[in-house]
């Protein structure tokens, strides 16, 4: 607390200065508080985006182990089933945002064209055996290009006269779960869906978080060095 | 300064360096590892060299925490925007931001 008339005249002398600073350096307070307050914004993305993930990850794992657990020929689902033929069903795409500041570099995760889940409707209408429908895509995340692929097996209820979709040998090795076998447990494609929506949510947006923290974190350096610099021509000036 | 889209117009693959509980299945070339008790520290130490310099076509590299501990430095050093390097948590082993390398940089921002 300032008491004594000296004191308020040297806070008020203080402010005066402060007040009569050349706009160089206010512009460049102002840049750093900008630039910490996106800074502090990516970072608790980063780190809302890392709880997400593990959470989804927990889930998937837990899913998997019962799985494991209620296989009744106790089958182990893990990378003994692998299939070699593989290919990736989700890939990345680095662009660039229409911001010219910081943060302009984003990743998205798109499916594969090879991740096919089901030839075009082929009609059948002899066949009196159960089907596989694609189930309606999910909604589609802010950073995913295309909806995810939701296979579900269902009994068809009109087998005579409807177009029916047919897998093939393709869909079969780019999903993952009919490496398991036709009949696989509904954990196992819990797991899956977990797993596949870590990588297409929490994943994507703690990598652009942390790029852009990297990028942040260059720019703030750089204010830092600006505002030393200037401080010390006005130390050396004598203002 | 963010390089031009160009740079990064091949990477598209997601790798992997992590248990058997973690890693995707397998492509044509091999964008994992799967790590055990065996796997020597130098194997790991290649892959993550390979997926982060080596290689052309990997966007984001994605480690175990408990994975990238045992090669910490190489983890912390890296300073590339992309390929992305992010660490996970495992089955067995959570989530710990005190030792991810991101927060990590935060701390050192902020001059702790």
């Amino acid at each position: 607390m300032y008491t004594s008339p000296q004191d308020i005249a040297s806070l008020d002398e203080s402010q005066s200065i402060l007040m009569e600073r050349p706009p160089e350096l206010h512009v460049l307070l102002d840049r750093l508080d900008d630039l910490w307050s996106r800074y502090l914004t990516l970072t608790d993305a980063y780190q809302q985006a890392q709880a997400d993930m593990a959470r989804l990850l927990s889930k998937g794992h837990f899913s998997l182990t019962q799985a494991n657990c209620r296989s009744a020929s106790r089958v182990r689902h893990g990378q003994d089933f692998y299939d070699q033929r593989m290919k990736a069903s989700r890939l990345a795409t680095i662009a660039r945002g229409p911001d010219p500041t910081p943060f302009t570099t984003f990743v998205s995760i798109r499916e594969s064209e090879s991740a096919v889940t089901a030839k075009p409707f082929v009609e059948n209408k002899a066949s009196n055996e159960p089907k596989q429908q694609p189930s309606p895509p999910s909604t589609p995340g802010p950073n995913v290009h295309e909806p995810q692929p939701a296979e579900a097996e269902q009994a068809d209820e009109d087998d005579s006269t409807e177009n029916m979709p047919i897998e093939d040998s393709n869909t079969r090795v780019c999903n993952p779960l009919h490496w398991f076998g036709i009949l696989v447990p509904q954990e196992l494609r819990s797991a899956q869906t977990s797993f596949s929506a870590a990588t297409t949510g929490p994943l994507v947006t703690a990598c652009n978080a942390a790029s852009g923290m990297r990028e942040l974190e260059l720019e703030i350096r750089r204010a830092r060095k600006a505002i030393d610099k200037y401080d010390k021509a006005a130390a050396k000036s004598g203002v | 300064m963010a390089l031009p889209q160009s740079a990064y117009k091949d990477r598209e693959f997601l790798a992997v360096i992590g248990d058997e509980h973690v890693t995707d299945p397998p492509s044509s070339q091999k964008n994992y590892l799967v790590v055990d008790a065996k796997t020597e520290l130098a194997t790991i130490e290649g892959a993550f060299e390979s997926f982060t310099r080596g290689r052309r076509d990997i966007a984001i590299v994605l480690i175990n925490q408990h994975i990238a501990d045992k090669i910490r430095p190489k983890v912390d050093g890296y300073a590339e925007a992309f390929p992305a390097v992010l660490e996970i948590p495992s089955k067995d082993h959570p989530y710990d931001p005190e030792r991810d390398s991101v927060m990590k940089r935060v701390r050192k921002l902020f001059g702790e």
